[in-house]
């Protein structure tokens, strides 16, 4: 079904086109917010995103591929639009995009806060690898891909990446680690 | 599960709580946009269309390469002339020349790469500046910028050093090309004019303007030796059926007529090219069995001929070429079986071929063209990376930058 849209959308028919588009807008979206920790930022990168497909769906080689094209397009969309605000040297929203809808306990609140302050220190590339893997659940071959990466890269990169996370989530948690075991039992 | 397991885990969970529900409200007004903007062609070249992707073509293609040793000694040759009192030599406009510094635009800024492989911004600052290219005379360089709303540009001009930047247009719609004559006075564009798309050209000292063609999306302007002629490949529009062709015109707006006879089929006269000596054309044309294969014909349409090369590497189709600045040969496109391409250096009269550059999958062309001495190939590939290449093949050097186009080689005198 997606692959006669792509199909007909290649061939000019944009009624094919806005399917695909709706079908993809929400998964775009929701990684671009990922990537660039701001909706309105996001909102600018899947537009450049959805408008460059369509400008440029003709030259499409394979339209199997259209997903993993998609996301190439994205990633640099998003890096693009990074790159532009570093330029205008606005400060990155830290806040996180969504706040739970539910009181999940304090515990996992802070968990996720640390997550949150690991992952917005990342550099956008990095978050991109990150989304494309662990959120959009693309094996790492089509991650490289995206990432315009050879694959060892693409894992070299992903590992560092983790590890920075954790190794920031470990330094904030380091304060409380000092105390020795049992010290308040 | 391992602490690693475990913390990738927490990851995926909090990445998916990260996110809303719901379809994003945008999704009209996205569609109001692509509405409004027409696809390209399926064989076009990621560099032809705007914003991000455009390139300034100078007809043809000034030739860059990284023999940047060569500068100093031109340029000490220069302080020798001027010390002399002569006037600095300007190379002719086509044929071969020495290489000079090379342009190119990355995150709004207009860079030169310097004779040491450093990276210096000669053009910088709050506006987003773009596809560089050199004079023919390599006296100068244009570029654009852009000035806000979808794809719209101003043309821009520089001293060869970056200073007295000034602009040469308003904010243009629609461009598709721009191209120096090799007098080095005047730019043909291609662009809507008062709504209307046309071949238009530009008086770089008085910002004259004078319209050739109008109601034609016309694209690879490519300007005759002698300034006097322009040749295009145009599309009729607003008219039934549509139809493409491979045109010549004055410069003086006389004289439209269509060198080989105008078809509906789209995959006819692509890319033209336009030999040294202004004598032929080479152009791409498709087949859907066979591929892409590159032709050449006479300026008058006379004597059209299918080039025929080795088929090494399983090569299915030769696609987009250019000169070398002595045309005696040619780089192009070669794609395989395998859906993946390459470069080649081959000659117009066919047979054995120079593979160049890595085999890449085939999602976009390479742009390439030969260094203005002709002994380089420089290549902007559809990620992004750009590589200069030996004509006779080897590794190859990248240039450690990303551009959305083809970097410029400044053409200096012997």
């Amino acid at each position: 079904m997606q692959q006669e849209l792509v199909e007909r959308a290649r061939r000019g028919d944009h009624d094919a086109f806005a399917s695909l588009a709706a079908a993809a807008i929400f998964r775009l979206d929701a990684a671009a917010r990922l990537i660039l920790r701001d909706p309105e930022w996001a909102k600018d990168a899947v537009q450049e995103t959805l408008v460059r497909a369509w400008r440029d769906l003709p030259t499409l080689r394979n339209p199997d591929r259209f997903d993993a094209w998609l996301h190439r397009l994205l990633v640099r969309a998003c890096i693009d639009e990074a790159r532009r605000l570093r330029r205008h040297r606005r400060d990155v929203v830290l806040n996180p995009i969504h706040a739970p809808a539910i009181d999940d306990g304090s515990s996992l609140m802070a968990a996720r806060d640390e997550l949150e302050r690991g992952f917005s220190r990342l550099e956008p590339e990095a978050r991109a690898l990150i989304v494309l893997h662990h959120y959009l659940d693309l094996p790492l071959p089509e991650v490289a891909i995206a990432m315009h990466i050879p694959l060892g890269t693409a894992k070299s990169r992903l590992h560092r990446a983790l590890q920075s996370m954790r190794a920031a989530l470990d330094a904030d948690a380091r304060p409380r680690a000092e105390h020795p075991e049992g010290r308040f039992a | 599960m391992t602490v690693d397991d475990r913390f990738v885990r927490s990851l995926t969970d909090w990445l998916d709580g990260q996110v809303g529900l719901g379809t994003p409200g945008y999704l009209d007004d996205v569609l109001i946009r692509t509405r409004q903007t027409r696809q390209r062609h399926w064989w076009s070249s990621l560099e032809r269309w705007l914003p991000m992707d455009t390139t300034l073509r100078l007809a043809p293609l000034p030739k860059l390469s990284l023999l940047l040793v060569v500068i100093g000694l031109l340029v000490a040759l220069a302080a020798i002339v001027v010390v002399v009192g002569s006037q600095t030599r300007l190379p002719a406009p086509f044929g071969p020349a020495e290489n000079g510094n090379v342009l190119y635009g990355t995150e709004g800024d207009i860079y030169v790469l310097t004779p040491d492989g450093g990276h210096k911004a000669i053009v910088s600052g709050p506006t987003n500046d773009f596809a560089p290219y050199f004079a023919l005379d390599g006296s100068k360089f244009a570029f654009l910028r852009a000035t806000g709303g979808p794809g719209r540009t101003a043309l821009m001009l520089a001293n060869v050093d970056g200073s007295n930047v000034r602009p040469l247009t308003d904010s243009l719609e629609d461009l598709s090309d721009a191209v120096w004559s090799p007098t080095g006075s005047h730019i043909a564009l291609a662009s809507r004019i008062d709504k209307e798309l046309s071949v238009w050209t530009l008086d770089v000292v008085t910002g004259s303007q004078k319209i050739l063609v109008s109601g034609m999306r016309a694209e690879s302007l490519v300007w005759t030796p002698d300034s006097r002629e322009l040749i295009f490949r145009g599309e009729t529009v607003g008219r039934a059926p549509l139809t493409y062709g491979l045109y010549r015109v004055g410069a003086d707006g006389s004289g439209l007529h269509a060198i080989l006879p105008p078809t509906d089929n789209g995959e006819h006269w692509q890319n033209p090219a336009l030999s040294p000596d202004g004598t032929r054309i080479i152009y791409t044309q498709w087949d859907p069995h066979i591929g892409g294969r590159l032709w050449v014909v006479d300026m008058d349409g006379q004597h059209q001929q299918m080039l025929r090369f080795d088929a090494a590497r399983n090569s299915q189709s030769d696609f987009f070429a250019e000169w070398s600045p002595d045309g005696t040969k040619i780089v192009f496109n070669r794609g395989t079986a395998q859906v993946t391409y390459h470069l080649a250096v081959g000659s117009v009269g066919g047979g054995a071929v120079v593979d160049i550059g890595p085999e890449l999958a085939w999602d976009a062309a390479a742009i390439a063209a030969f260094s203005p001495d002709g002994s380089k190939v420089i290549a902007r590939y559809s990620n992004g990376e750009t590589w200069i290449f030996d004509v006779d093949g080897g590794p190859g050097q990248r240039i450690d930058v990303s551009t959305s186009y083809l970097m410029s080689w400044q053409r200096v005198a012997h």
